[in-house]
């Protein structure tokens, strides 16, 4: 605290707009496994503080590593010492000396300046989660995949201890902590027999590497034998892995910084219909037990629940309070100081269970994952991507089979527009190519085109 | 400043009788900008700094990466790793790490203009001459950055490298819209070395021609033909087809399945060295020396000598690329190809700067025999497998080929073939060599690093067009 007080005193001394101060700290663990031994044992402790400064309207964002004792942190008293002063005194005056040469961004209009009552994170900290035996963890994870049949397993570990302080010069202070445990787990049998599930939470009774094992080893288990698939037009159950890194684009395009950038397909969107009655999907930065949920955002905006699409109408563009105000609206917690971002992507869910779904369909595949997920045009939503993992081919209401060397080359508007019923059961992860987490049922979607290769 | 604390953390790693240990100190300076839509969004600067310490006890792998510069923090988690990794021992895979040549080495690539000698007021003016030639595209993204990377390497064995690579970045969105049409493109630029580069890139005249091949795809591009058909694609492509289908698929930790888990595995197994896989006029290199390249290093992130590995030759699978672990593994040496994100990430084995060799066509010549083909002279969007086999290219700026000579702009075709189709369908391969920049991006913990992606013009015969 009194590293951040000290940096703020010294900003405000030179008569700033704005700033808001960070400090963050995170003690971590992984465990890496391949072919079911571990490769690689880790441990972290990294600790930054970010800067954020506005004068004269001329915006700069820096950060601070080189602190010699814990500061930031009011609950350890190890204190902050004069090294520390003098390297923030070389700091600040870099930071002038740089605004000098900056131009002002005239559409910047402030940061926040309401005092709200902050309410704590459901279940966001569990000490028992920071204490795990994480060789127990991987070998339970690994068993359960084993039981289904996998051959090989594929993964990794993380266990994280997450705390931070963030101080405006509006005199807003609060701290947020957070524990994280994720697991990974690829399951094999031949080459392209394969699964994959994760399992994420901060809370370590909703912790279940089983879980992920089990439906690891199951895919891997029901996609043997692969046939090479054909192109054409196709019903796609996505499950939760497969639609996050969708789900993730969705988000970032919901960002007003992507819509100025040129970098949306929701760009002129606003309270029009962008996609079928059976989609509502929203952003919860409180959502209980959620690895990225926060009692506020980055400027001190109480964080909440915000409905993206209801019904199939875009409702809303994410903001934070400069861009709010710009747009004469209300923030919506989402600050990201220089670019609003979602929290938790939440799909609301149905009421059919993945066998009823795959009885609706006459002609589908039902994609566990997806890999590659590449745009050849952000603003018109047009993007292509590979199953990867068990991917089904349904026919008349029953799988007959499992599939390989296919692709996805879709619109995301297009997908919006056919969704055709959502899953009774949602699963919350975060994957490789979708790093905000999302809790989503599985999806059915109608008349997706699929392509294959040249062979 | 830090070379006392990773001088510390070695001597601890010895005091703990590990079986082999190293310490990589890494300090990055760096600035940048982002203009968006004319306006200076952000601007700012950052001095980071860090110790990634690795060991290996008993054939396990242990990792600790810390940014506190504490000799009391620096044992405490040096230790608490030593205990995780004993524990694990009973599940842990027996790593073995290959025998090298051990260097003393510094080096640095040099900056002809220094960064700090141009002012920021000169790059924000650059960045707003660079928007103007473009203000009519609806989205303009340009954002300007560069970074000194400082690295001090030790190890057990006695190796200490000291280096100092700099390097200059540009990455821009373009995004216009014409007659309810839009089109984008996005990509970058990046060299090792000094601001020299920016004034080389002439950057209001690099964005001004993106921007016009874009306005003219959107008004006169009619449909691309579909079919079997030739198709020469330009150096941009061949730089991306390059580096997806040849590079990562050489990565031997992928075909031993270490990575399998997120980045994924190889089709090319280990007992394929010497098979076909090309036509044998396709020579693929990775090389990290080449100077002012983007992937540049002397010496790897496990202090190997870097040399340039001859991944395919004369159309067959030559080499592999390879870290201690990996040749350990396979029974060979390393070819220097560890590399790490940041002081926080392993060291992985990855591509530097990875092109097919050049051969002696000019362009007009590979058109020249083409009665029905399409010209892919640059792409938006591309994917490839996680077994690096089956690829997609989806053309930005491209043209029919009629009777060898270019027609007029076609839209979007779409090349989507699989690996040994590519490499064995090329007849002919230009001599326009011209390198390109992409952030590769592999691991779990995921880690992005700078690499070439290069070649020149090629010719492909036959393919499907879709």
């Amino acid at each position: 605290m009194e590293a951040l007080e000290y940096l703020m005193k010294k900003l405000k001394q030179k008569k700033i707009d704005d700033a808001v101060l960070t400090f963050s700290a995170n003690h971590s663990r992984q465990i890496k496994f391949a072919d079911n031994k571990i490769v690689k044992t880790g441990v972290e402790e990294l600790r930054n503080i970010g800067i954020f400064v506005v004068k004269d309207k001329k915006i700069l964002t820096t950060s601070c590593h080189n602190l010699i004792g814990e500061a930031g942190l009011s609950n350890i008293g190890k204190g902050f010492v004069e090294p520390n002063k003098k390297s923030m005194d070389k700091l600040v005056k870099r930071i002038f000396e740089f605004l000098k040469l900056v131009q002002p961004k005239n559409d910047y209009y402030g940061i926040n300046d309401k005092k709200f009552r902050y309410q704590e994170i459901k279940n966001g900290y569990d000490p028992k989660a920071i204490n795990i035996d994480d060789v127990d963890y991987v070998d339970k994870g690994i068993n359960a995949a084993f039981k289904e049949g996998a051959k090989r397993t594929n993964g990794i570990l993380e266990v994280h201890d997450l705390k931070s302080t963030i101080l405006t010069s509006n005199d807003i202070m609060f701290n947020e902590k957070r524990s994280e445990l994720y697991f990974s787990i690829r399951s094999f049998i031949k080459k392209d027999e394969s699964g994959h599930m994760n399992a994420l939470s901060t809370d370590l009774r909703k912790f279940d590497v089983e879980e992920a094992g089990k439906i690891s080893g199951e895919t891997a288990r029901d996609s043997r034998n692969p046939c090479k698939g054909s192109k054409g037009t196709y019903d796609i159950i996505f499950g939760p892995m497969a639609i996050s890194p969708i789900l993730n684009v969705i988000g970032e395009s919901a960002s007003i910084f992507s819509v100025e950038a040129g970098l949306s397909f929701f760009s002129g969107k606003e309270k029009k219909k962008v996609g079928s009655k059976n989609i509502t999907l929203y952003d919860d930065g409180k959502l209980t037990g959620g690895v990225n949920s926060v009692k506020a955002d980055a400027e001190g905006v109480a964080t909440r629940k915000n409905v993206l699409i209801e019904k199939g109408i875009f409702k809303q563009y994410l903001h934070n309070t400069s861009t709010a105000r710009k747009y004469k609206v209300e923030s919506t917690g989402n600050a990201g100081l220089i670019s609003p971002v979602p929290w938790n992507i939440v799909v609301e869910k149905g009421d059919l269970n993945l066998p009823e779904m795959i009885k609706e369909i006459k002609k589908g595949i039902y994609v566990t994952n997806v890999w590659y997920t590449r745009f050849a045009n952000y603003h018109a939503g047009d993007f292509s991507t590979i199953p990867r993992d068990g991917a089904f081919l349904i026919k008349n209401g029953k799988i007959i089979g499992s599939l390989k060397n296919v692709r996805i080359s879709e619109n995301i508007l297009h997908l919006l527009q056919n969704v055709e019923c959502a899953g009774n059961k949602a699963r919350y992860l975060r994957s490789w190519e979708a790093r905000t987490p999302v809790l989503t049922p599985h999806i059915l979607i109608k008349n997706c085109n699929i392509t294959v290769p040249t062979s | 400043m830090y070379r006392e604390y990773a001088d510390f953390a070695l001597r601890f790693l010895k005091k703990k009788n590990v079986d082999y240990g190293e310490v990589r100190l890494e300090e990055h300076e760096e600035e940048g900008l982002i203009l968006k839509n004319g306006v200076v969004e952000v601007s700012g600067f950052d001095h980071t700094a860090g110790i990634g310490v690795r060991f290996l006890l008993n054939n396990s792998l242990g990792f600790v990466s810390i940014n506190r510069f504490e000799k009391d923090s620096i044992k405490r988690n040096i230790e608490k790793a030593v205990r995780l990794v004993r524990k694990g021992g009973r599940l842990s895979e027996r790593v073995r790490l290959s025998e090298e040549s051990v260097h003393k080495k510094m080096y640095r690539a040099a900056q002809k203009i220094k960064f700090k000698d141009v002012s920021l007021r000169d790059k924000i003016k650059l960045l707003h001459e660079t928007d103007s030639n473009v203000k009519k595209a609806i989205g303009r993204y340009l954002s300007l950055s560069s970074d000194i990377a400082r690295k001090y390497f030790l190890t057990t064995e006695g190796a200490r490298i000291t280096s100092e690579v700099p390097r200059v970045n540009f990455t821009y969105f373009l995004t216009l819209g014409l007659d309810g049409k839009n089109g984008q493109k996005y990509w970058q630029l990046c060299n090792s070395g000094g601001y020299e580069h920016v004034k080389r890139w002439n950057l209001p005249k690099f964005i001004l021609d993106e921007y016009k091949a874009i306005e003219k795809n959107l008004k006169y591009a009619k449909k691309s033909p579909k079919g079997k058909i030739d198709v020469v694609v330009g150096p941009e492509v061949t730089g991306i087809m390059v580096h997806e289908s040849v590079g990562h698929p050489f990565e031997a930790d992928r075909i031993s399945g270490r990575e399998a888990a997120q980045a994924g595995e190889s089709f090319i197994r280990r007992d394929m060295i010497g098979s076909m896989i090309g036509n044998k006029i396709v020579n693929v290199v990775d090389d990290p020396t080449l100077e002012n390249s983007a992937g540049y290093y002397l010496y790897d992130d496990e202090g190997v000598k870097a040399r340039r590995r001859f991944l395919i030759k004369d159309g067959r699978i030559n080499e592999f690329l390879h870290n201690r672990e990996t040749a350990s593994e396979m029974g060979v040496k390393s070819n220097g190809a560890a590399r790490a994100e940041d002081y926080d990430k392993e060291a992985i084995v990855r591509m530097a700067n990875t092109f097919l060799m050049p051969g002696d066509y000019s362009e007009e010549e590979l058109f020249e025999d083409i009665k029905l083909g399409v010209y892919i002279r640059d792409f938006t969007e591309w994917n490839i497998d996680d077994k690096r086999f089956q690829q997609k290219y989806v053309g930005s700026e491209s043209y029919l080929i009629k009777n060898g000579k270019l027609r007029y702009p076609v839209l979007r075709p779409v090349l989507e073939l699989t690996t040994p189709v590519l490499w064995s369908s090329i007849d002919a391969i230009g001599k326009n060599l011209e390198y390109h920049t992409g952030t590769c991006g592999k691991g779990e913990p995921m880690q992005g690093v700078p690499a070439f992606l290069g070649g020149p013009s090629i010719r492909i015969k036959n393919v499907k067009l879709g």
